[in-house]
């Protein structure tokens, strides 16, 4: 185990960088850091040249902070932009968004909306250099995925076939997207992790996915603790256990730390995390459709 | 013959992540050691709790199994320990059964896409099956207490106000619209909408869409009948809550939506758990650099405690007993599984 004070934060797997395609999607449980790895990202490609970027945030978030990204929520208006980019005509994409029964298609098909989702990104990787998608959480980002395959089959003819054929080929292309697994260290959901990654490679053979393990904590300063000291043996029973798990895998896993100092911050939280561990990055950007 | 048994409900609400399916579990422990008949309906549980239980999560039968407790756990001879992981698929189709005798009609809706949708992906649906295997067991004379542990959701609330979206889509009259029946007026615009939409989408979607109205409308009023049924028997008196929550001030405003939401509900809050919390006495001697981490990662935990606490004693909040509804639970360390484990939440529990 002496060699466990050797482990960097970052983003190296086993000496080989991690390698982003344009369309990113970070999935995972509530709480684990999701937004804010959405949003170091954000910061780290604009300080790699990426001149456009669209994050996709699924809440209100706090304010925007780099002049090369553009913030757009889980959007009610995809449907509209997308259908007059289709129909060349804002009067009849109103028409056709702004009526009950459409509404109502889109409440009770979920699995219609998440497609529309979808499509509006796969457009807009056509006039931006990196789309970040930040999926609400566990299972959601997948059955959004799983949307394009099962709803798009229903999809015969009309104005959206072609766009949903492609855009499937897109998905399925591991050179334009990379799927981010976000996980903390503990055990539950670490499994729920791996299980999901089990469940999306099934779906999208050849997917560049990778799973981070967010919170880590950090190495004790301290040579020694005093056995009486209950907060220190719990943070290194804390380490142990990671260590632990991070070692009973084969599958080697990217860790980002714990910062609790930052926990009120999370413009801070997200820079000092893209400064920190972002920096080993290689991006691919571009040539996708 | 013994007199017919209400069982007791509890509900274990929270968000996703704050360890609700763990509690439950305990807490389905500590109840069948105290003597009662328990049966936990876990959604989604982890592989190891599953395991513990003596379940095995890939199979999702569906099926209530009985958990053999280890005599040193079971002291009162007359608890008894159950639990089922409900097969939504199954309960889906359990569910249509019951709305129609027609066996032609019912492979319709069977195969209806759009119908199917509501059972696995939209948000409620999850937590209206979820109810309607609680009904389902409550019905069985077997037991005293059952433990409901709520699907995951980004929001505690969503346990009520998922289905409530959904019975309010199902008794949308857009679709008798859709098959022409209404006026002529409004049938004319309507026929112009749908040229657009054969247009924009079209045939095999459209298609699909006409078929759900046809099918739907023949079960509608049954199917409403029985939802309102099922939400309302979340009314009953033998029904309380324990909430799930993590000791964050991000949870303040969970937590405090939750709570309106109950008290609006006239549902009654038994326990708060704040989950896996830190406190630990102070030390001197510690290496200033740890010493500041620790007071980073801790105090903040204080603060939320504290703020919990004051919502928790808002006057309007029915709780089911006297005295503190919150109740801390610290964090001590990974589980690795089994009963053992999970006895020894319980030991928390009961104090």
């Amino acid at each position: 185990m002496e060699n466990l004070n050797s482990i960097s934060h970052g983003f190296n797997l086993q000496g080989k960088p991690l390698e982003l395609g344009p369309w990113i999607f970070i999935q995972g449980k509530g709480g684990v850091g999701k937004t804010t790895l959405a949003r170091a990202l954000a910061h780290t490609l604009a300080q790699k040249g990426s001149k456009k970027i669209l994050l996709v945030l699924n809440r209100e978030p706090y304010q925007t902070d780099t002049k090369h990204t553009e913030v757009v929520f889980q959007t009610d208006t995809a449907f509209e932009e997308y259908a007059t980019l289709k129909l060349k005509s804002k009067t009849l994409a109103h028409v056709l968004c702004h009526n009950d029964l459409m509404k109502y298609l889109l409440q009770a098909a979920p699995g219609i909306s998440s497609m529309v989702y979808l499509g509006y990104q796969w457009h807009a990787l056509s006039s931006y250099d990196h789309v970040i998608v930040d999926f609400p959480s566990t299972g959601h980002g997948l059955s959004t995925l799983e949307s394009v395959f099962s709803w798009g089959a229903l999809f015969t003819s009309g104005l959206m076939k072609d766009d949903i054929e492609k855009m499937k080929q897109t998905l399925l292309d591991p050179e334009s997207c990379t799927h981010l697994l976000v996980s903390l260290a503990e055990e539950l959901p670490l499994q729920e992790t791996l299980d999901l990654k089990a469940q999306l490679l099934k779906r999208i053979p050849n997917a560049r996915s990778t799973v981070l393990i967010n919170k880590c904590w950090p190495r004790i300063k301290a040579h020694d603790v005093h056995p009486e000291d209950e907060a220190m043996n719990f943070w290194k029973r804390k380490l142990e256990s990671e260590d632990r798990m991070l070692a009973a895998y084969s599958e080697p896993f990217l860790t980002l730390p714990f910062l609790p100092q930052f926990a009120n911050d999370p413009i801070h939280l997200s820079k000092h995390l893209s400064d920190l561990c972002l920096s080993q990055l290689v991006v691919h950007t571009g040539g996708v459709r | 013959m013994s007199k017919p048994r209400i069982p007791k409900i509890t509900l274990i609400l929270g968000t996703g992540g704050v360890g609700k399916t763990t509690l439950a579990a305990s807490l389905g422990l500590l109840s069948a050691q105290q003597g009662q008949r328990t049966l936990i309906i876990t959604i989604d549980p982890s592989k190891r709790l599953a395991q513990a239980l003596g379940m095995d999560a890939s199979s999702h039968s569906g099926e209530t199994i009985s958990v053999p407790l280890p005599l040193h756990l079971n002291t009162s001879k007359t608890g008894a320990l159950f639990a089922l992981i409900p097969n939504n698929l199954k309960t889906y189709h359990q569910f249509l059964h019951s709305l129609t005798q027609d066996q032609e009609l019912l492979e319709r809706l069977k195969k209806q896409p759009i119908l199917k949708s509501f059972a696995t992906e939209h948000s409620g649906a999850n937590e209206y099956f979820a109810l309607e295997v609680l009904d389902q067991a409550m019905r069985n004379d077997n037991y005293d207490h059952i433990i409901l542990d709520t699907p995951p959701a980004q929001h505690a609330s969503d346990f009520f106000e998922g289905p409530e979206r959904l019975i309010s889509l199902y008794k949308n009259r857009i679709l008798a619209r859709l098959l022409g029946k209404g006026s002529n007026i409004l049938a004319f615009g309507m026929n112009r909408l749908l040229k657009l939409f054969k247009f924009v989408l079209g045939d095999g979607l459209f298609t699909t869409i006409l078929d759900f109205a046809e099918v739907f409308l023949q079960v509608q009023q049954p199917l409403i009948q029985k939802m309102d049924r099922i939400l309302n028997s979340l009314k009953a008196p033998e029904v309380s809550v324990s909430i799930v929550t993590r000791p964050h001030v991000t949870q303040i405003k969970e937590i405090t939506d939750l709570l309106t939401h109950l008290r609006s509900k006239s549902i009654q809050v038994s326990t708060c758990y704040a989950n896996m919390t830190h406190q630990f006495p102070p030390f001197s001697g510690r290496d200033p650099d740890d010493e500041a981490f620790l007071e980073s990662a801790f105090a903040p935990e204080a603060e939320a405690i504290e703020k919990l606490r004051h919502t928790l004693h808002h006057p309007g909040i029915i709780t089911t007993k006297s005295g503190e509804v919150l109740k801390c639970i610290h964090d001590f360390g990974p589980m690795t599984s089994g009963l053992e484990e999970l006895a020894k939440i319980s030991e928390i529990l009961a104090k």
